[in-house]
């Protein structure tokens, strides 16, 4: 049974695509998942690390199909530079939660061993990256702190190590998204860290607006040189940002999202700063000569491309990022989350890495002003072939002033890449006001819809269960399998009657998030077969026909596809 | 005999009534001279009766009623709602054919202005004014003043030419600074009239001068659509854009009056294009009141050409249109939209060039620049430092700036050797 949206949707939208009201149900109690960050706010302190929150990952980490969850914590931030520690306790440990299959989870971080070391209180949690940088088949995770960062090992028994000191990937800068990819097109992941500011307890100021004091925001402090680790092959790294062009100054990163933007079948890198221009790095390869040998080269062209600043180039305060193709021209779109009092941007894909502002026409700014927006998923809520945005909202001056929490909001895409505002239909959770910061989408319970994972400060996470009726079909294709790296920068092309849609893969997105990377198809009222092609980064195209629907696919490169699980 | 007797007497009668009639004649007669008298001594009330018997046997000496209207504002002792009336009704028996209709429309406006806050009157009697006497140099200042500070600052250019050039030689420094600080920092250019108005008061809480200022402008004169758009174009540019067009309450635009007001017309416009309502902001652009020129006007066809109709050359035209009237030259802004309208166009190669000419200007908007400009400016005697202001300007393109400071530099230069 679907239930129609009312009709404030005028005109050619609602005509000729009925939207359904959607339906997201907060059940983190119901699934066990009992979890808030610790950001240790001290009244007056106003160091700014404490508003920020924390990120999560939806990642299989025992390989069971079920995508399981990872959750980043804070911890006292006056140990950082304390000589006598104090003890830790086990609220500043981060979590894993282990996905049971039958809609709960059950918290197994001590027996993994998957947290950092909190003891010393100097890991103070912030973004997290899965990969599986020595390709043994199980995921593992790159944890970004303000800090020093750490890199767990998953030994496939159930367990991580921390290998960070033999990884050689310590960065102690504020960091707040790493990505795995592989940068030099060595077969290998290597490590883009996005970091942040320059912040200490000791050159932290305090700011006053209206008269009323509150944390001071980027402008008040030097950016953190973002830091890049090239994998060796032998499970160490070196950082080498100078080295690939990727070590542009200025930025005051906190997200990142890596996906071929120009159908070239290698992934540009697009990093959203903090009232600094953002970056997009293509990737650039010396002609003939053997790629292992690190002939790759990044150029930073976000200026020339369009979507460094707003169309009427201003500098704006990116928070999260989220791309998708919200106009069906079969290219990504950016979209970028910002301040209060300004607009969100959306980035249209003109194609040949030129993008356009449309912030406005799609109406992304209407309905962005009055919020502060940090994480970001670009998902097809209803399944109707046109990508949605999910929105985390919350202010960062603190509670004296006003706003500080605010409503997430869902945005729904009507179909000609205009959006509006739907968050008053979709359930409890969207009436609440929340101080948002990660959002990270994992369809956990495999039904072919994505649910929603989002962190606050000072509250619970809540974990939202897209239970939008629909009778509308999908699809599921999964890239990655086990003994696989992900194919960043390639794609997928589903046609269904007559309709293609692309989706790329995509590394990266949100803020300090992981989201699901498993490639999700909405094909509305199409109920039969459909032709799936994978352009590989390879250059190779797998096409296959008649695949049946309303299931997971697994694809590797030049095999046929495998069914797999159903869902709960 | 009885009738001798009352001879006699209606004669005394007669005569004692000339002789009173003609001693208060020659009273009323000296009264104009025994206002002036009291007025020196500041004794507004004695000089408004002397004057008041002299109105009444001259009530067509328009030099009088100017001077009763002055004797009515100078008496502190009154409030101003007392005054003000009385004031305002001797200066609209002023005709506008009297050789003092310009001044005394200029007189009222200014009273309109400053004591009642009643902008929209203030400048329709200052246009007359002007009208009436082109040269009136105290009505282009004064109208200027009104324009910048009801939002419409971007508005004055040929107003300030005008007083630049109506303006004692001496003056013209001055005239220029203060064009500067209009240009460049319009919502602090008029502090003392501000304070003066008493839109600084201590009281008014954390909300900014020229919202108190606007919203007292739309008090004064609800039926007015400048109180409004004034108001709505600081909240849309404090981000608020359907706040902004709630203000503007463009259900009761009227054809009449708000319609024809090409502000108003533009800030609903730009509200329209924040939230995403093009073809609403295209259908308004084809009504545009008045003539079709000036920033506004061009700058709001550009978007609709570009990001409408995709017409990038027509676009590129009226960007560059935009881009040549004040404030263009300093809208690093639409420097950027006009960029990436080149962008789309294909033209990479000018849109590189043009993104370095938009940096150039940027860089000149910044607070350093500006805060060495605003201290030279404290000397205006120094020939070097008012050439500094001419080079700002001229690396922003403006020459006629950049000539009447490299004048003012040379003038000052010649003063020392003389």
């Amino acid at each position: 049974m679907e239930a129609e949206l009312p009709g404030f949707l005028s005109g050619p939208a609602k005509k000729d695509r009925p939207g359904i009201l959607p339906r997201f149900t907060s059940v983190a109690s119901d699934a066990r998942i009992d979890f808030t960050f610790f950001s240790d706010i001290v009244p007056d302190r106003y160091l700014l690390p404490e508003i920020m929150g924390g990120g999560a990952a939806w990642f299989d980490f025992d390989v069971d199909g079920w995508l399981d969850l990872y959750l980043m914590n804070g911890c006292p931030l006056e140990l950082a530079n304390a000589e006598q520690p104090e003890p830790a306790t086990s609220s500043f440990l981060n979590r894993l939660f282990r996905n049971r299959g039958d809609g709960r989870f059950a918290e197994v971080c001590r027996a993994a061993s998957c947290s950092q070391d909190a003891v010393t209180g100097d890991r103070y949690g912030q973004g997290v990256a899965v990969g599986d940088y020595n390709a043994d088949g199980f995921p593992d995770l790159y944890l970004a702190n303000y800090g020093p960062n750490v890199l767990l090992c998953n030994n496939g028994d159930g367990t991580f190590s921390d290998v960070t000191a033999t990884a050689q990937v310590t960065d102690e800068l504020w960091s707040t998204s790493p990505l795995w990819m592989d940068l030099n097109a060595d077969g290998q992941l290597d490590l883009y860290v996005v970091n942040y500011l320059l912040v200490t307890r000791e050159n932290t100021t305090v700011c006053k607006y209206d008269g009323v004091l509150g944390y001071c925001g980027p402008g008040s402090y030097e950016a953190a040189p973002d830091r890049v680790f090239i994998s060796q092959g032998d499970g160490s790294f070196v950082e080498s940002a100078e080295e690939f062009g990727l070590g542009t100054s200025g930025g005051k990163g906190l997200a990142i999202a890596a996906l071929d933007f120009d159908n070239d079948l290698k992934a540009e890198i697009y990093v959203a700063n903090d009232m600094m221009q953002n970056f997009l790095f293509t990737r650039s390869d010396a002609d003939g000569t053997d790629p292992s040998n690190r002939s790759v080269r990044y150029t930073n062209v976000a200026i020339e491309a369009g979507c460094a600043v707003s169309g009427s180039g201003v500098n704006e305060a990116s928070m999260g990022v989220a791309c998708g193709d919200f106009d069906g021209d079969q290219l990504p779109d950016i979209f970028v989350t910002h301040y209060y009092s300004h607009k969100n941007t959306l980035y249209h894909n003109l194609g040949n890495l030129v993008f356009h502002d449309d912030s406005h026409r799609t109406r992304i700014a209407a309905t962005s002003y009055e919020t502060l927006g940090f994480g970001t998923v670009a998902f097809d809520y209803d399944r109707d072939r046109a990508t949605d945005l999910f929105v985390a909202n919350g202010h960062v001056l603190g509670p004296k002033h006003s706003p500080d929490a605010m409503p997430p909001q869902l945005l729904r895409n009507d179909g000609k890449g205009r959006f509006v505002d739907i968050s008053e239909f979709s359930g409890p959770y969207f009436q609440k006001l929340w101080l948002g910061r990660g959002a990270a989408g994992g369809d956990y319970d495999n039904d072919g819809d994505l649910d929603l994972l989002v962190t606050h400060v000072g509250q619970p996470v809540a974990l939202l269960r897209n239970d939008t009726p629909t009778a509308r079909h999908w699809i599921g294709i999964d890239l990655s399998p086990p003994d696989r790296q992900v194919p960043l920068g390639g794609r997928v092309v589903v046609t269904a009657g007559g309709q293609s849609t692309t989706l790329p893969v995509v590394a990266g997105g949100s803020y300090l998030c992981h989201s699901d990377r498993r490639l999700l198809f909405g094909l509305g009222d199409h109920n039969e077969t459909v032709t799936v092609e994978v352009y590989w980064p390879s250059g190779r195209l797998d096409a296959f026909s008649d695949v049946s629907i309303d299931c997971y696919w697994r694809v590797a490169e030049g095999q046929s596809p495998k069914r797999l699980v159903s869902s709960i | 005999m009885w009738t001798r007797i009352l001879r006699r007497l209606f004669f005394v009668t007669a005569l004692a009534i000339l002789v009173w009639g003609g001693y208060e004649l020659v009273q009323r007669q000296r009264g104009l001279a025994k206002a002036i008298e009291f007025s020196r001594f500041e004794l507004w009330d004695k000089a408004r009766t002397e004057l008041g018997k002299y109105l009444q046997l001259h009530p067509g000496d328009t030099q009088a009623r100017f001077m009763m209207a002055e004797l009515w504002i100078n008496d502190d002792e009154l409030l101003s709602n007392e005054s003000l009336p009385r004031a305002l009704s001797h200066l609209q028996r002023i005709p506008d054919s009297s050789t003092l209709g310009a001044k005394a429309r200029t007189y009222e406006a200014k009273l309109l202005f400053l004591v009642s806050h009643q902008p929209v009157a203030a400048e329709r009697l200052l246009r007359k004014a002007i009208q009436l006497e082109e040269n009136r140099l105290e009505a282009h200042l004064l109208l200027c003043k009104v324009m910048e500070m009801t939002g419409r600052h971007d508005y004055c250019e040929p107003i300030f030419w005008k007083i630049y050039e109506l303006s004692d030689p001496a003056d013209r420094a001055v005239r220029l600074r203060d064009w500067y600080m209009s240009q460049f920092f319009p919502l602090t250019a008029n502090d003392y009239l501000d304070r003066q108005m008493g839109f600084t008061d201590a009281t008014t809480g954390p909300l900014p001068t020229e919202v108190i200022r606007y919203v007292r402008f739309r008090e004064t004169e609800p039926d007015a659509p400048l109180g409004r758009a004034a108001l709505a174009r600081w909240t849309r540019r404090s981000g608020k854009p359907a706040e902004a067009l709630s203000l503007l309450d463009v259900d009761k635009a009227s054809p009449d009056n708000e319609l024809r007001d090409a502000f108003y017309v533009a800030t609903w416009m730009d509200c329209l294009m924040d939230l995403g309502e093009y073809a609403a902001a295209a259908e308004r652009l084809q009504k545009w009141p008045g003539a079709r020129e000036g920033f506004d006007y061009w700058r709001l066809k550009a978007m609709i050409l570009d990001e409408v109709d995709e017409d990038y050359e027509a676009a590129l035209e009226a960007y560059d249109l935009a881009l040549a009237t004040w404030p263009g030259p300093t809208d690093w802004r639409l420097m950027h939209r006009r960029i990436g309208c080149l962008v789309r166009s294909g033209k990479q190669d000018a849109a590189a060039q043009s993104r370095a000419e938009a940096e150039e200007v940027t860089g000149l908007m910044k607070d350093e620049v500006h805060n060495r400009l605003r201290y030279v400016l404290g000397f205006l005697d120094n020939p070097e430092f008012l050439r500094e202001v001419g080079d700002f300007y001229r690396k922003l393109g403006r020459s006629r700036e950049a000539e009447a400071w490299t004048r003012e530099a040379a003038r000052r230069i010649a003063n020392t050797l003389e």
